[in-house]
């Protein structure tokens, strides 16, 4: 029997070992594991076998849940499951349901399995959070906000 | 609104307006005339704003050009000879440096010996008002040509302040040549009179290479380290200082230097071509993929492999993204062409990196982390920096290019090229989207927004000029910049620099701008055919300190620029003084500064707007002045600092997509 929590844990080392990720670690806890990736923020990512299903605790901290951040996120989710997208750019309904939460302003998003690859959901949860970065974040109207809470240096944004 | 300097506008006559459009061919046979004889031939040595005038009982004399100056640029070249009272240090440095080609000089009077010397030996040189606007210049020239050119300031003074741009054009990786006198060696130490300082400390880490000389006997031996280095591998600038002992030693004899000897036996034109097994690897790869995309670097350009890049692309439907300080070697109207596509971007599988110098990391561009990774490169240890390899290429980049365009099969890509193509218009609606609301801010506020300024200039240069590809521009400042980055495009190579490119200085824009105008005067490499083409500069009034006295360089020069003025009453970083009350006087300017009063002081011709019409009648005058007369211009944009706020008027500023049209890191 596949053991996912392992497989979820060899396919995220590979993006570390690839240079995507800049520091990578399995927690103590089987099928948690910790990222150092965008922005230099340390990503939380869990991994529930029963549920089948992969969340990253904190993608985006202080979004406010009544926000029109949070609810052009949640819209912006959406369309990346839109069925005009390419394939190799959708988060394809069928196979994955994806859920964003709130609570207390930091945004968590959850990816579960439908049909059981494990793989294609670890691979669609990169995508997504790098384009989110990318993409999402790249309107002029989160600069400020970007600079503000990830302390960055204005003058070098990114 | 009517123009607010009506009293102050150039007299009547000088702007009136050719009956019949100017062919290009005219535009170009009227500018055929090398910069020397323009200036001393010309139709006059009064500046454009010439007027004698009255007021109130005191008479103002008008602003002309001295004949010292234009007798001056008419004389003929006198190298040094071995002859008579011998050749100086300074003149054999200079004998080599004619021989090697070196396409220009800009400076400030200092370093006489060795200005004097250039200037001798036939060197296109210029003079100009500050010693780091003249290296700006420099600059501007070379990532406009992709040739080695120099700039020079005196001993301790003007050496320190071409600092900031010296660093500008090592972060461009510019083949700059940088010149500096120093005091007597025999004056070391003891601090004698004044200007004395130890410079090669100074350009630490912006260098590529630097030298005091010391041995008058080696001046032509370090001449060539100097050349070796700005010739091959991966350029940079180059330092060398001559103390007095070096510059004004004398020589009547070959046989009293040392390594006096061709440039052919001190450097080599040679290249590394790709070796086989690599090339099979990398199209093996290229096979495998199905939206491959090449990043075309900076070393593209500098090789001038162009067109082999645009046959390596067309022949497997490979999607192009360029790169670097000077943009247009693949055009941005090609239908495989992702600069103005950037949703197109996280599709691709796989990128060719060909002569990216300043490598991003991942995370940095807008690709997907699946995406693998081929990087060729002329130096095999930067192979591998910051950009995890896939395969890695030691090759000079055009022969890289050919040797793909050679071996690649050809292959139809029809989703990739719709997929680039739907992202394209994607990208146009979100930017006509923004214009419209620019459009409506304009408006609204009587005060220009800057997608308006950018949009209309690019407009104005594609539909509207004699010819849309005789011109170059360049845009900067941080709001101005951003925005010019979004709506200005590149169809030919050098058709763009991108004044701020990595190292994001403000204020050297419009001055390296002015270097550009110098080329193109000149027609020199990719600028061939479009001599004296006017030049256009979006920039910032930040920027204005530190380059609107150049203006008075321009006109003496009969350079044709016009530079658009972002005026919106602060540095663009304003909002960062938001949340500190105490700050934001720090950031602020007096308001409605008059720059267009400013540019016609020093002689050119300026302009004031607020209103869309009044911006787009100033360009078209502008742009007559620049083309018939070789005038520039100074168009001030009255603006609003609030345009930069989200809140204020949304979407406020963002950063454009890398790589992209409007990228500046990388």
């Amino acid at each position: 029997m596949t053991d996912h929590a392992q497989l979820v844990g060899d396919i995220l080392q590979e993006y570390a070992e690839r240079g995507i990720f800049r520091g990578f670690s399995r927690a103590p806890a089987k099928g948690s594991y910790r990222v150092l990736w965008l922005r230099d923020q340390l990503f939380e990512w869990r991994w529930n076998d029963a549920k089948k299903s992969l969340r990253i605790t904190c993608v985006l901290p202080q979004v406010a849940p009544q926000s029109a951040m949070y609810r052009e996120l949640r819209s912006w989710l959406k369309s990346r499951q839109d069925a005009a997208l390419p394939d190799h750019r959708r988060c394809d309904a069928q196979r994955v349901a994806l859920r964003p939460y709130n609570r207390g302003g930091s945004v968590a998003l959850t990816l579960r399995s439908l049909d059981g690859d494990v793989e294609y959901l670890v691979r669609k949860m990169v995508s997504l959070v790098n384009e989110l970065y990318v993409d999402f974040l790249s309107s002029g109207l989160y600069l400020d906000w970007q600079i503000e809470t990830f302390n960055l240096d204005p003058d070098n944004p990114r | 609104m009517a123009n607010h300097s009506e009293d102050h506008r150039p007299p009547d006559e000088a702007r009136a307006e050719e009956s019949a459009t100017a062919s290009r061919r005219d535009f170009l046979r009227k500018s055929a005339v090398g910069v020397g004889a323009a200036v001393a031939a010309g139709a006059s040595s009064s500046a454009f704003t010439a007027v004698e005038k009255d007021l109130g009982g005191v008479s103002i004399p008008s602003i002309r050009l001295a004949s010292d100056f234009t007798n001056s640029l008419a004389e003929e070249p006198k190298p040094g000879t071995f002859e008579g009272r011998g050749m100086s240090g300074a003149e054999v440095f200079a004998n080599l440096c004619r021989e090697e080609k070196l396409a220009a000089l800009f400076c400030c009077p200092g370093n006489y010996t060795v200005i004097n010397a250039l200037a001798a030996a036939g060197i296109p040189s210029y003079g100009g008002r500050s010693e780091g606007a003249m290296c700006a210049m420099a600059d501007g020239f070379s990532r406009a040509t992709g040739e080695v050119t120099a700039a020079s300031g005196t001993e301790g003074p003007g050496f320190t302040n071409m600092i900031m741009n010296i660093a500008a054009a090592s972060s461009a990786r510019t083949p700059l040549l940088v010149l500096a006198s120093n005091m007597q060696l025999a004056g070391d130490d003891r601090e004698a009179f004044i200007q004395t300082g130890y410079q090669q400390p100074l350009t630490e880490g912006i260098k590529k290479y630097g030298k005091r000389l010391i041995d008058p006997s080696r001046v032509h031996e370090y001449g060539g380290y100097a050349f070796r280095q700005l010739k091959s591998g991966v350029p940079g600038p180059v330092h060398l200082d001559f103390p007095a002992e070096v510059a004004r030693a004398r020589f009547k004899d070959p046989a009293e230097l040392k390594d006096f000897y061709d440039k052919s036996q001190y450097r080599t034109d040679s290249r590394a071509a790709p070796a086989p097994a690599d090339l099979a690897a990398a199209i093996k790869m290229i096979d495998k993929a199905e939206r491959p995309l090449i990043v075309a670097g900076q070393g593209v350009f500098q090789r001038k492999g162009w067109d082999a890049l645009r046959r390596a692309a067309e022949r497997n439907q490979m999607a192009v993204a360029t790169s670097g300080p000077t943009r247009g070697a693949f055009p941005d109207e090609h239908p495989l062409c992702v600069m103005a596509a950037p949703d197109a971007l996280l599709s691709a599988d796989l990128v060719i990196f060909v002569g990216q110098y300043c490598m991003p990391s991942p995370g940095e561009y807008r690709f997907n982390p699946e995406i693998k990774a081929i990087r060729v490169h002329p130096e095999q240890e930067d192979l591998g920096r910051n950009w995890p390899l896939d395969i890695g290429i030691v090759s000079d980049e055009a022969l890289f290019l050919e040797a793909l365009a050679d071996a690649v099969r050809r292959k139809k890509r029809a989703a990739w090229v719709d997929e680039i193509a739907a992202a394209r218009k994607a990208y146009q609606k979100q930017n006509d989207d923004i214009y419209e609301l620019g459009l409506g801010y304009s408006k609204q506020t009587n005060h220009l927004h800057p997608a308006v300024i950018a949009h209309d200039t690019q407009h104005f240069l594609e539909n509207d000029a004699d010819d849309r590809l005789a011109c170059v521009f360049g845009g900067g400042g941080w709001t101005s910049g951003l925005f010019a980055g979004r709506y200005m495009r590149a169809q030919r190579p050098a058709h763009m620099i991108v004044p701020p490119y990595q190292y994001g200085a403000i204020g050297p824009d419009m001055s390296m701008m002015m270097g550009v105008s110098a080329a193109v005067q000149r027609g020199v490499g990719p600028q061939a055919g479009y001599e004296g083409a006017p030049t256009v500069c979006i920039t910032s009034d930040a920027g204005m300190a530190y380059s609107l006295f150049e203006l008075d360089t321009a006109i003496k020069y009969k350079l044709p620029t016009i530079t658009i003025v972002y005026n919106n009453n602060a540095w663009g970083v304003w909002p960062n003084a938001a949340r500190s009350a105490r700050s934001m006087h720090m950031y602020l300017f007096q308001e409605n500064l008059r720059y267009d009063q400013m540019a016609e002081g020093l002689g050119a011709n300026g302009e004031y707007v607020r209103t869309v019409e009044e911006f787009r009648a100033a360009l078209t005058r502008s742009y007559k002045l620049a083309r018939d007369q070789h005038v520039s211009s100074l168009i001030n944009c009255q603006a609003l600092k609030e345009f930069t706020s989200p809140r204020d008027y949304p979407p406020g500023i963002s950063l454009n997509a890398e790589p992209g049209v409007g990228a500046v890191a990388h």
